[in-house]
């Protein structure tokens, strides 16, 4: 209950006669009375933990980082120097510093000289929290240094300075094209005077580099040695870039291909969708060659992507869209297998992780579809609002760029979509992620790069399994009996006692670094500050409370009744405890 | 029995009638500080109306702010733990008997795994590290409000109303009434427990 209502049951038990200061005074009075009268068991809300280390076999209890109720508050004290019974295993994994920025994901173990050791890890608010060990493995007896993906999380911050750079056009498209980043950027009526831009990244810094005209230019794919272009009802065009300073992209060759520019290579040929099929060429650095054609997709192709086994084409119709899988020779000649309808009129992008074939479906969100030969099925989907115009698969991760939204990142675990992130509201379109970041077309915004959140520092620490020796505490009267060398304390079986605010240490004879148990004292009980205890000790402290006050007006028969009263519920929660 | 019966029923017993002397703000208190009082008397085998599993609960140490809903007596709302895959339960120890677990003998194992609550969090001591637990908890009853119900079990609720009893008398200055509604409830409470469920 909260302060008011705790004064207002003071209030009633007293027939109204003492002021809310007084009833104040009294609460906190008996909230001191209460605690050292009940088992630790039920005053979680203010136990602490803390590492310290003896000095001189000392540790001033002053020197907690909250304040300890009092000497007899401290419950335990554990050896953090030396680990009991250990079998070969890690037992666990503490987090030495929380960081900031992560999502949950798995633990990465490497060194140490055993193996087979795994686990996983959640975050609170971003930072590193809970590690659960999976597989304890065998045979360390050095621990092994432990990460996490450093891909698990993005810092909306942007990358470094100048990372937002516009033409007045609207950037679509990026993709990398021998380290350099190449954006697509619709411009003009209709697309007319569309241009490709080349930027240099270090990391840290964008730097424009040069441009070239491509005319309705839609898609890029790299093949590491050409750079292709689709471009709407228009051409396939292909081109390189000179490195040097700056580096300069020019046209190498083109052919026409009408319908839309969505284009896919898979290292022997290049793809582009057309009107209603799919078509595979080659290009020889000066000229393209048309080698297949398919035109089983009845509408417009507006999407591929292929997995090196098998080509996925996609097509947008108000009748339907449909997803298609193909198989495609040594030829490039195409072989359909299945189709699978994926919704009606909002398809615009696909990707792949290799498991799953995913799909940007505007106001639908993002579906994930599974190929399983000769079969297609949807496996699941999301839509967090706005239109989802791209799709791309990096390190675990799908980056969506949305209008209306942002950059939304996820990761799918049939059949849920998780983790979900999304960047400040900036629609975008085309998403290219590699090493050094997140390249986010912002549409009519220019390029921005994302960073990942690797300034979060978190470290994690693992431990061989066994048990870390709790000390015995040994009561200030009996210490002349540790002189015994048959009660001696050892490393093994250290012993503490409590004197005067200080913590000392028997054993072990080294200053040993240890984890303190105590109760801390709690925060007074104000008007606007609730009591901290737990709700089911309100009534307990209400009722000391009158008991305290009765005493005070010399009501000695109303004060037993409450003290008793009190009494006997704190006896039979101490009765509970363990 | 409703909280309106247990109003009325309250009335009878302080033989207040029509309200003179208790109006109703006071009995509810009366009787949810009764409530409360019953909840830390009774043994945790008797609060099975108010008693809650979560599962899966993971991580170690595990968060009681995890439960949901919220528990109610900190570390003693703690009922049981089990493990979900090994249907193993957990043997609850106090820290202070922590030290007890260095004997190899008695080392937990994945049979016999221990556990211990600090600082609002179970400490889970098992060679099961990678296995979610169930936890089952005392969580909060229902406050009680004129038109409500008791969250607790009808054998219980007598007694709340006699508690309830006790703490008006004593309000009245009757200490001896307020004593011997007391010495009643408790006595039952005694009975209660004693059954040992």
């Amino acid at each position: 209950m909260d302060t008011e209502a705790m004064l207002s049951r003071l209030s009633s038990r007293s027939n109204g006669r003492w002021s809310q200061t007084k009833r104040l005074q009294l609460l906190n009075s008996a909230q001191e009375q209460l605690i050292p009268r009940l088992n630790p068991m039920f005053l979680t809300e203010i136990t602490e933990s803390e590492n310290k280390t003896f000095s001189a076999k000392e540790i001033a209890l002053s020197s907690l980082s909250q304040t300890i109720f009092d000497d007899d508050s401290v419950v335990a004290v554990r050896n953090n120097d030396l680990l009991l019974n250990e079998d070969g295993g890690i037992g666990l994994v503490e987090v030495t510093t929380p960081g900031a920025n992560y999502l949950a994901g798995d633990l990465v173990f490497s060194g140490g000289d055993g193996s087979g050791v795994a686990g996983t890890f959640s975050v609170d608010a971003g930072a590193l929290d809970d590690t659960i060990i999976t597989d304890k493995g065998v045979g360390y007896t050095t621990v092994p240094s432990v990460t996490y993906d450093p891909l698990k999380s993005l810092n909306w911050a942007k990358a470094g300075i100048d990372t937002d750079l516009q033409s007045g056009g609207n950037y679509i498209d990026v993709c990398e094209h021998n380290g350099y980043y190449v954006v697509a950027s619709w411009e003009g009526s209709g697309g007319n005077a569309s241009k490709l831009y080349v930027y240099s990244f270090d990391g840290t810094t964008l730097s424009f580099e040069s441009s070239v005209s491509c005319l309705y230019a839609k898609s890029l794919y790299s093949d590491g040695t050409y750079l292709y272009a689709g471009c709407n009802g228009n051409y396939l065009r292909a081109f390189q870039i000179v490195a040097g300073t700056p580096a300069i992209i020019s046209q190498l060759g083109l052919i026409i291909a009408n319908g839309d520019g969505c284009i896919w290579g898979d290292g022997n040929f290049i793809y582009r969708g057309f009107g209603a099929g799919v078509k595979s060429f080659i290009f020889d650095g000066t000229t393209f060659t048309e080698k297949g054609l398919d035109t089983t997709p009845a509408s417009t192709v507006v999407a591929i992507w292929g997995d090196g086994a098998f080509l996925y084409v996609q097509t947008r119709d108000g009748a339907g869209d449909y997803l298609h899988a193909y198989s495609v020779d040594g030829n490039g000649l195409f072989t359909h297998i299945t189709s699978i309808n994926t919704g009606t009129n909002t398809a615009y992008d696909l990707y792949g992780d290799g498991s799953y074939i995913y799909l940007a479906s505007f106001t639908d969100g993002v579906k994930a579809f599974l190929f399983d030969p000769p079969l297609l099925t949807l496996e699941g989907s999301i839509d967090d609002g706005g239109d989802y115009r791209r799709v791309f698969y990096y390190g675990g991760w799908l980056y969506c760029g949305v209008i209306g939204g942002g950059l939304n990142t996820y990761l799918f675990n049939a059949p849920t979509f998780s983790n979900t992130q999304q960047s400040p509201a900036t629609s975008g379109d085309g998403v290219y992620v590699d090493s050094l970041g997140v390249f986010y077309c912002r549409w009519g915004s220019g390029l921005t790069v994302y960073s990942f959140a690797e300034a979060g520092a978190g470290v994690l620490s693992a431990v061989l399994n066994g048990q870390r020796p709790f000390y015995t505490r040994v009561p200030f009267s009996q210490i002349k009996q540790t002189e015994n060398p048959l009660l001696a304390p050892t490393d093994e079986n250290p012993a503490f006692y409590v004197f005067a605010g200080g913590l000392y240490a028997i054993q072990p004879t080294t200053n040993a670094n240890v984890t303190v148990f105590y109760v801390r004292r709690p925060v007074e009980i104000e008007l606007a500050v609730d009591c901290e205890l737990d709700i089911s000790l309100h009534e307990i402290i209400v009722t000391i409370a009158e008991s305290i006050g009765w005493g005070i007006d010399e009501k000695s028969g109303r004060a037993a009744i409450a003290t008793n009263a009190a009494s006997i519920v704190i006896e039979a929660m101490n009765a509970r405890a363990i | 029995m409703t909280v309106n019966e247990m109003l009325v029923a309250l009335q009878t017993r302080v033989e207040d009638p029509s309200e003179d002397i208790f109006n109703s703000v006071i009995k509810l208190e009366a009787l949810n500080d009764a409530q409360s009082r019953v909840i830390n008397l009774v043994q945790l085998g008797s609060l099975t109306e108010i008693t809650k599993v979560q599962s899966p609960c993971s991580g170690n140490p595990y968060r009681m702010s995890s439960l949901s809903p919220a528990y109610y007596g900190s570390g003693g709302s703690i009922v049981l733990v089990k493990y979900t895959l090994s249907d193993v339960y957990s043997t609850h120890i106090g820290l202070g008997g922590v030290k007890s677990l260095e004997a190899r003998y008695l080392s937990p194992t994945a049979e016999a795994p221990y556990f211990y609550i600090w600082d609002a969090s179970l400490s889970l001591f098992t060679g099961l590290s990678a296995d979610d637990i169930k936890v089952f908890y005392i969580s909060e009853p229902t406050t009680l409000m004129a038109g409500g119900s008791c969250s607790l079990s009808e054998s219980l609720q007598e007694i709340i109303v006699l508690i309830a009893e006790g703490i008006c008398w004593a309000i009245s200055d009757q200490p001896s009434r307020a004593e011997n509604a007391f010495k009643i409830a408790y006595s039952e409470i005694k009975s209660i427990n004693s059954k040992g469920v």
